[in-house]
């Protein structure tokens, strides 16, 4: 069950008994929430027009190579931080706040990287740091070559359990 | 002989402690949606799923959008616009919302997710005042659900019933539910079914339901809230029922340390009156009379302390207490006119718009930093109600959306490589969308205004409409004293 939800009901049942005839200034906030409504739809719709100039939508205006990272591991790993490097050179880390790897563990993928490469051969390794067990310090890194061409580039990279090792590891793979 | 005060509409004043327990139990009103979306394979879908998590729907519509438009998604396209429906719901576009979930109607594609988001907007629209619409959106819901999601579903539909006066079949739609399981795991589902039974009059079936919460053995903080809430809800209904011996054993259940203790001294207080137990009922409700204006319960209590010493034909006392109690609700009604002032010169509005909504034990520790205790208890029925938190959420999201167009207008005045007729086309667009964003901004912020002063006026009517009954039930004193003296 949905607690929140169970919540909202309580909280509408109880709190308001004749809901409609009881909310004061009712309509006119349907109205402002009407052309609110409308509005952020507006908004997002010049958004995307606009995502050349924004540098979150990096990835739409160039030829990026865009890297995700995602989770299949539950609490019994604690995912501390993971690193990039692109041909030896660092270029980014992350460490993870409990509500971020939450969102991952609960489906998400996490944009980690977006860069402009120029196209040529690259090799990225990725690292992470975490802690098993009864706390017991954890690192593992994978390194993966690609070719970047004059096109975007998806990499994803899944801190996954493989079975016969029982450690997380970084699972690469390429999307289109 | 003075009036009695009827308990039930001095209990009508919105109680703190039953406030807060809804503040700290209530969600915003736009709460991350959880829905099992199941396999996802694409990251740049799986990044909206994070998005939704992370309740930073902005952003995941824009990615979204821009995904769907620019990379081939393959046969996961059906997704996006399920996703996309779940951000548009999260930030507040029911509209939006529902155009996307009425297109994937013929498909059959994740049906059982496609069932969640209707309810989602069911709800939404319950929550706006939307009742046809909510009913409409449950319509659409196809087959059943799974076990939990079919019973919110049954709620949703009856409680709309309800509100469209459509009992019987809201009664029909209830007596299905079937709640099998541990009672912790179904707790608060069956306070909300208990809680829509007594709407419909079934009373016995409800006071079922509240006895199995009241004796839930639990250590878990929620859980005891709500069976507190279920100890109170049955103690005041048993009193409605005229039956106080029960109504006692429910009420001294409450915690004594939890948030509604007080509406437990003052159910006790009443219960022990209706048992003749007068001098009882005084010793709880001056327990709770200590605690000063602060506590609307406290203020209900300095009414009925008096008619009890009436009742005990004490009448002397009963006049003197009477005119304490006069006093007091003289200086809640003095509270509240400041109060009323300072919302409208906008001092107490800039306040609540930087505060925000009472949701939880931290902002309500926020406010008693900022604002006098006596002036809060008044105005925690508006910053817990459903109306503020959602208005206030639009006014957060204005104000995030007015940088993003600030945001917008610098990059294109510093952009190199755009065209003139770009730039000039765009610009004027972006200007004319921020004078809107800010007008809605303001035009939110008279809303609130409008609202937070509405509340306190039902309030003060009510600090006003107690007056009045006091200097009523003394004046029946002399009366009868008067009257005894001719005898």
């Amino acid at each position: 069950m949905n607690r929140l939800f169970a919540l909202f009901v309580i909280l509408v049942v109880v709190a308001t008994p004749a809901r409609t005839a009881e909310i004061p200034l009712a309509k006119e906030y349907q109205n402002l929430d009407k052309r609110i409504q409308i509005l952020k739809a507006s908004v997002l719709s010049l958004g995307q027009d606009l995502s050349l100039l924004d540098k979150g939508m990096l990835a739409f205006s160039g030829n990026p190579l865009i890297v995700y990272l995602s989770t299949d591991i539950d609490d019994a790993f604690e995912l501390q931080a993971v690193e990039l490097e692109i041909n030896g050179n660092f270029v980014a880390r992350q460490e993870f706040l409990p509500n971020t790897l939450h969102a991952m563990q609960n489906g998400g993928a996490q944009r980690f990287l977006v860069k402009e490469l120029p196209s040529g051969d690259y090799e990225i390794k990725a690292s992470l740091f975490g802690k098993v067990g009864k706390g017991r310090e954890h690192r593992a890194s994978t390194v993966y070559s690609f070719a970047k061409e004059k096109a975007p580039k998806t990499i994803e990279f899944r801190v996954s359990n493989v079975r016969e090792r029982f450690l997380p590891e970084l699972i690469v793979k390429e999307w289109d | 002989m003075p009036r009695a005060t009827d308990w039930r509409s001095m209990t009508k004043l919105v109680p703190l402690g039953l406030a807060l327990l809804f503040a700290a139990l209530s969600a915003p009103s736009r709460a991350a949606i959880e829905i099992e979306w199941g396999n996802v394979d694409d990251p740049r879908l799986r990044e909206a799923i994070y998005d939704l998590n992370q309740e930073d729907y902005f952003a995941g519509i824009v990615r979204l959008v821009t995904n769907r438009n620019f990379v081939n998604l393959g046969p996961e396209r059906d997704t996006v616009d399920l996703l996309l429906a779940a951000l548009y719901l999260g930030y507040g576009m029911p509209d939006s919302a529902k155009e996307l979930l009425s297109e994937q109607l013929d498909k059959n594609s994740r049906t059982d997710v496609q069932n969640l988001l209707w309810l989602q907007l069911a709800k939404a629209r319950y929550q706006r005042g939307q009742v046809e619409d909510a009913a409409t959106a449950l319509g659409q819901i196809r087959g059943k659900m799974i076990k939990d999601s079919e019973i919110e579903r049954r709620l949703v539909y009856a409680m709309v019933l309800i509100q469209q006066n459509q009992t019987k079949k809201a009664a029909e739609v209830l007596s299905v539910i079937d709640l099998k399981g541990n009672i912790n795991s179904t707790a608060f589902i069956r306070y909300n079914l208990a809680v829509a039974l007594l709407k419909l009059n079934r009373f016995g079936e409800a006071m079922e339901q509240f006895k199995q919460i009241s004796e839930m053995n639990t250590a878990q903080k929620d859980l005891l809230a709500l069976k507190d809430q279920a100890l109170i809800a049955a103690g005041f209904t048993l009193l409605r029922n005229k039956d106080p011996n029960q109504a006692k054993t429910y009420l001294e259940q409450v915690r004594s340390d939890g948030v509604l203790n007080g509406k437990a001294y003052l159910g006790l207080g009443w219960a022990y009156s209706m048992m003749d137990k007068n001098k009882l009922a005084i010793a709880a409700w001056t327990e709770l009379e200590k605690r000063g204006i602060s506590d609307p319960t406290a203020l209900e209590a300095t009414l009925a302390i008096p008619y009890a010493y009436s009742k005990l034909q004490a009448y002397r006392q009963a006049v003197t207490i009477y005119e304490g109690a006069v006093t007091k609700l003289q200086d809640a009604s003095k509270t509240l006119d400041g109060l009323i002032s300072s919302v409208k010169s906008g001092k107490t509005t800039d306040v609540i718009l930087r505060q925000g909504p009472m949701t939880n034990a931290n902002s309500m520790a926020e406010y008693r930093r900022v604002v006098d205790a006596e002036e809060l208890s008044f105005l925690v029925p508006v910053l817990i109600s459903f109306e503020f938190q959602e208005a206030h959420r639009n006014y957060l999201d204005m104000q995030t959306l007015g940088k993003k167009v600030q945001q917008w207008i610098t990059a294109l005045e510093r952009a190199k490589n755009v065209s003139p007729s770009f730039r000039e086309s765009y610009m004027g667009r972006l200007v004319k969308h921020q004078t809107e964003v800010n007008n809605a901004t303001k035009d939110l912020e008279k809303y609130i205004k409008r609202l937070t002063i509405h509340q306190l006026n039902v309030q003060e009517n009510r600090v006003n409409n107690y007056i009045a009954q006091a200097r009523f039930s003394m004046a029946q004193i002399y009366d009868q004293a008067a009257r005894s003296s001719g005898e």
